[in-house]
C-alpha cells in the first residue's frame, strides 16, 4: 500500500492507495502514529484508491480511531468505494466512524 | 455594447445638463439599460463621473438614488473626493445619503468630514455620521463622539455604539457615567460598548454590574460578558472572578431570555465544577431541542468535572434523560462512570439497555464485556443486535463462541450483527467457526459463513472457500466465488473455467464477473461461449462483460446471436456492435431499422446515427 500525506490547513490527509490487509495494516498504523506524534489532532483518511479491504484492514482502522480519540483528536473517512461501504455497514462500523462522500465535505465538518 | 438608447428628451433637458451619457442612462425607464449603465460605470471608476453621480443623489426617483448610491459604493475610493464635496450639500437628505455611502466605502479621508457632520443641523445626518465613524474606526473620532453624546441626545445611541466599535479606553469613563443615566436605551448601549472595549477595566466594570447593577440591565450584562468570554477573554474573567463566574453562568442558564440561556450553555463547556454539570443536566429535559443539544455538547466537554452528578443523574432521572446521559458518558470515557452505566443494563426499558450496549463501545474492560455478553442474550432482538455489534468492536477470541451461536438467531438483524462482529474479531478461531458453519444444515448459516470468510480475506480462508466452490448449495458456491474474487485469490483462476459452466445461472454470472476481474481484457474467448448459455440473464451478463473489455473478436458471434433473443438482449447486442466500426455490423443494424419492434428499430437507427456522427 502506498500512503500519500498532505495538509489542508491544520488537517492531515492520508490518501491510501492499494490493498488494506494484514500486510499493509502496520504501514497505515505507523503512518497515523507519525501524524499523532506531531501533535496533529485532525486527520482524514481518503480511501478512494483502496481496492481491497479485509478484517485486518478494518481492525487497523478501528485501532487508529482509538489512538486518535485517546489523543483527543478527530478522524474522518472519505471516498469509500461501494464494496468498502458494504463491509462498514455489515460490521456497523459506519456508526462508529465519521464517513463523508468526499474530502471537501470532511474538511468542512471539522 | 449597444448604442445609447436614451435621449435628452427622455430624461429632461435642463436637469441633465452637464451629465454625461452613461450617468444619464441611470435614469432610463428601461431597467436593463439602467443596470447596463451601472455596470459600465462600476467597471471604469472615474472621479468626474462620480461627481456627476453625486448630482443625482437628490433625484426624485428613489430607485435612481439607490442605484446611484450602489454605483458610488462600488467605485470606492475613486468617489471619495466627489462625496466629500457633496457632504456640504444644502439638502440634508443628500448629506445623509453621502454619509451612509461613506460608511460603506470606509476611507480614512472621510474622518474629518464625518466629525464635522456630528455638528450638522439635521439630527438624521448627525446619527448617520456617528454610525459611519463606528465603521471607519478612528481614534480621532473618540472625543468628538463623546461631545456628541453630551450635546446631541437624539444621536447618542449611535455615538455610544461607535465608541464601542472604535474600542478606545478613553471612552470608558463616559460609558460608565451613562450607566447612571435614567435612560435604559442609553444604558443598554453603554453596556454593549463597554463589552466591545474589552480592557481589564471594562471587564471589571461589567462584573461589578453583575453584583450591584441595575437589575433591568442584568441580561444584557450577562450576554456581554459571555460574548467577551467567547472572544479570548475567558482567562481574564476567570482571574477577575476567582471562578465565581460559573455562578453567573448557572444563573444565565436558568434565564427565560433564550439568547442569554443559549450563550450561557455554549460557554459552560469551558467551565468546570459539579454545579455547572448539575445545571447542564437539569436543562436536558428543556422543551427546546437547540437548548438540549447545547447542554449535551457542553456536558461532553465539561462532564468530567462532575462525574458524581452524572452517576446520580443516570440513577434518578426518567428514561429519556437517562439515555442521553449514558450516551454523554461514553464521550467522557471515565471508568468511574462505568458502574453507573452497567447498573442500567438491568433496566426494564429496552431502549436504556440499547444505550448501555452502545456506550460500552468505549469501555473495553472485563466488566463491560461481561455485561455485553449478558445483553447479547437479551430477550429483545434489538438489544441483542446492539450488544453483539459492540462485542465485535471491543471483544476478543474469548467471545467468538458467544457471538457465533447468534448466527442462527431468529432475527435477521441479530444474525447480521453476529456476522459483522465475527468479521471484526476474525483470527484463526473465527475462521475455524466459519468452517464448521459451512457444514451446518441451516443454509442461511452456511451462506453467512462463506460471506464471513470472504470478508476476512486472509490466506487461511482461501482454502476453505476453494472447497466451497463444489458445495451442493448454489448460494454457497456463488458467495465463495465472490469472496475469492474480492481477495484476488490467484488459485480461483484454475476453477473459473469450470464455474462458468456451473449448473446454476447465478453461479455462472458470478463466475463471469470473477473471470473479468481476474483475467481482464483476455477473458473474451471464455466469456464468448456464454453467449450460447441457455439462461438469458447469463447471456446478458456475458454481453455486458464483452462490452466492458471491448473485445472485437466476438463480433461475428454477436451478430450470429442478434436474432431469436428477447428484445432486451437484442438491444444490448445492438449497443455493443454499434461501437465497432464494421461494415457487417452496419449492414445488420440497417436491417434492424425495419424491425417490427419499435424499440429495436429505434435502437438500431440511433446506433447507426451515432456511428455516422
Amino acid at each position: 500500500m502506498h500512503i500519500q500525506k498532505r495538509m489542508a490547513g491544520d488537517v492531515t490527509i492520508l490518501s491510501l492507495d492499494g490493498r488494506l490487509d494484514l500486510t499493509s495494516a502496520s504501514t497505515l498504523k505507523e503512518a497515523s502514529k507519525d501524524v499523532l506524534s506531531n501533535n496533529a489532532k485532525k486527520m482524514v483518511l481518503n480511501l478512494d484508491r483502496v481496492d481491497f479491504i479485509n478484517s485486518s484492514g478494518l481492525g487497523a482502522l478501528v485501532s487508529i480511531l482509538k489512538e486518535v480519540r485517546n489523543s483527543q483528536g478527530t478522524m474522518k473517512l472519505t471516498n469509500l468505494a461501494p464494496y468498502v461501504k458494504e463491509i462498514f455497514d455489515i460490521t456497523q462500523l459506519s456508526n462508529i466512524f465519521d464517513i463523508f462522500p468526499d474530502e471537501n465535505q470532511a474538511l468542512s465538518s471539522f | 455594447m449597444s448604442a445609447p438608447s436614451i435621449t435628452s428628451n427622455k430624461v429632461g433637458n435642463n436637469f441633465m445638463a452637464g451629465i454625461s451619457e452613461p450617468v444619464a442612462r441611470l435614469k432610463n425607464p428601461d431597467r436593463m439599460e439602467r443596470e447596463e449603465a451601472a455596470l459600465l460605470l462600476t467597471a471604469n471608476p472615474d472621479p468626474e463621473k462620480a461627481a456627476e453621480l453625486c448630482r443625482l443623489l437628490d433625484d426624485p426617483d428613489i430607485s435612481v438614488r439607490n442605484l446611484v448610491a450602489e454605483v458610488l459604493v462600488k467605485m470606492g475610493e475613486t468617489a471619495a473626493n466627489a462625496l466629500i464635496a457633496e457632504a456640504s450639500s444644502p439638502n440634508h437628505d443628500v448629506r445623509k445619503f453621502v454619509v451612509d455611502i461613506m460608511a460603506l466605502i470606509n476611507d480614512q479621508r472621510f474622518i474629518p468630514v464625518l466629525i464635522d457632520l456630528l455638528k450638522d443641523c439635521n439630527e438624521n445626518v448627525v446619527g448617520s455620521a456617528a454610525e459611519a465613524l463606528g465603521h471607519v474606526v478612528s481614534s480621532d473620532a473618540v472625543e468628538p463622539l463623546i461631545e456628541c453624546i453630551k450635546t446631541r441626545p437624539d444621536s447618542s445611541p449611535q455615538a455610544i455604539e461607535a465608541l464601542g466599535k472604535i474600542g478606545s479606553t478613553r471612552a470608558l469613563q463616559v460609558l460608565f457615567d451613562l450607566l447612571e443615566s435614567d435612560n435604559i436605551i442609553l444604558e443598554y448601549a453603554a453596556v454593549e460598548s463597554i463589552g466591545k472595549i474589552r480592557s481589564p477595566e471594562a471587564i471589571n466594570k461589567l462584573l461589578y454590574l453583575l453584583q450591584v447593577g441595575n437589575p433591568e440591565l442584568r441580561n444584557v450584562v450577562l450576554t456581554t460578558i459571555l460574548k467577551l468570554a467567547g472572544t479570548g477573554n475567558r482567562d481574564s474573567i476567570f482571574k477577575a472572578t476567582g471562578g465565581k463566574f460559573a455562578d453567573y453562568l448557572i444563573e444565565a442558564a436558568a434565564s427565560d431570555d433564550m439568547d442569554v440561556k443559549k450563550a450561557a450553555l455554549s460557554e459552560m463547556a469551558f467551565w468546570t465544577g459539579e454545579k455547572v454539570v448539575a445545571t447542564l443536566i437539569r436543562v436536558l429535559d428543556y422543551p427546546d431541542q437547540e437548548i438540549v443539544d447545547l447542554a449535551q455538547g457542553a456536558l461532553r466537554v465539561a462532564g468530567n468535572s462532575g462525574l458524581t452528578e452524572i452517576i446520580n443523574a443516570i440513577e434518578r432521572n426518567p428514561d429519556p434523560i437517562k439515555i442521553l446521559l449514558i450516551e454523554i458518558s461514553s464521550f467522557l470515557k471515565s471508568h468511574e462512570l462505568l458502574n453507573g452505566i452497567l447498573a442500567q443494563a438491568d433496566s426494564i426499558n429496552p431502549d436504556v439497555r440499547i444505550a448501555v450496549a452502545r456506550a460500552l463501545t468505549k469501555f473495553a474492560d472485563r466488566k463491560g464485556v461481561a455485561v455485553l455478553i449478558k445483553l447479547a442474550n437479551d430477550e429483545v432482538g434489538h438489544v441483542r443486535a446492539e450488544a453483539i455489534r459492540t462485542l465485535g468492536i471491543v471483544g476478543s477470541d474469548s467471545e467468538i463462541d458467544q457471538i457465533g451461536k447468534h448466527l442462527g438467531d431468529e432475527f435477521s438483524d441479530v444474525r447480521e450483527a453476529s456476522l459483522g462482529a465475527l468479521i471484526l474479531i476474525s483470527g484463526p478461531q473465527t475462521i475455524e467457526l466459519f468452517k464448521r458453519e459451512i457444514q451446518n444444515p441451516d443454509i442461511n448459516r452456511k451462506i453467512m459463513a462463506v460471506r464471513g470468510l470472504g470478508w476476512i480475506g486472509e490466506e487461511a480462508t482461501s482454502e476453505i472457500l476453494l472447497e466451497a466452490l463444489t458445495n451442493e448449495e448454489t448460494e454457497v458456491r456463488r458467495q465463495a466465488i465472490i469472496g475469492l474474487s474480492k481477495m484476488r485469490c490467484v488459485r480461483l483462476d484454475d476453477h473459473l473455467a469450470l464455474m462458468l459452466t456451473d449448473e446454476s445461472p447465478e453461479v455462472r454470472k458470478a463466475a463471469i464477473n470473477a473471470y473479468l476481474n481476474s483475467v481482464g481484457a483476455d477473458s473474451g474467448e471464455k466469456i464468448k461461449v456464454l453467449l450460447d448459455d441457455q439462461d438469458m440473464w447469463v447471456r446478458f451478463y456475458a454481453i455486458n462483460a464483452l462490452d466492458s473489455i471491448n473485445d472485437r473478436t466476438s463480433l461475428d458471434k454477436l451478430i450470429e446471436k442478434l436474432y431469436d433473443q428477447p428484445p432486451f438482449i437484442q438491444m444490448a447486442i445492438i449497443n455493443l456492435i454499434a461501437k465497432y466500426a464494421d461494415h457487417q455490423a452496419e449492414a445488420e443494424l440497417a436491417k434492424l431499422v425495419r424491425n417490427e419492434n419499435k424499440d429495436i428499430s429505434n435502437a438500431a437507427r440511433e446506433a447507426l446515427e451515432t456511428r455516422t456522427t
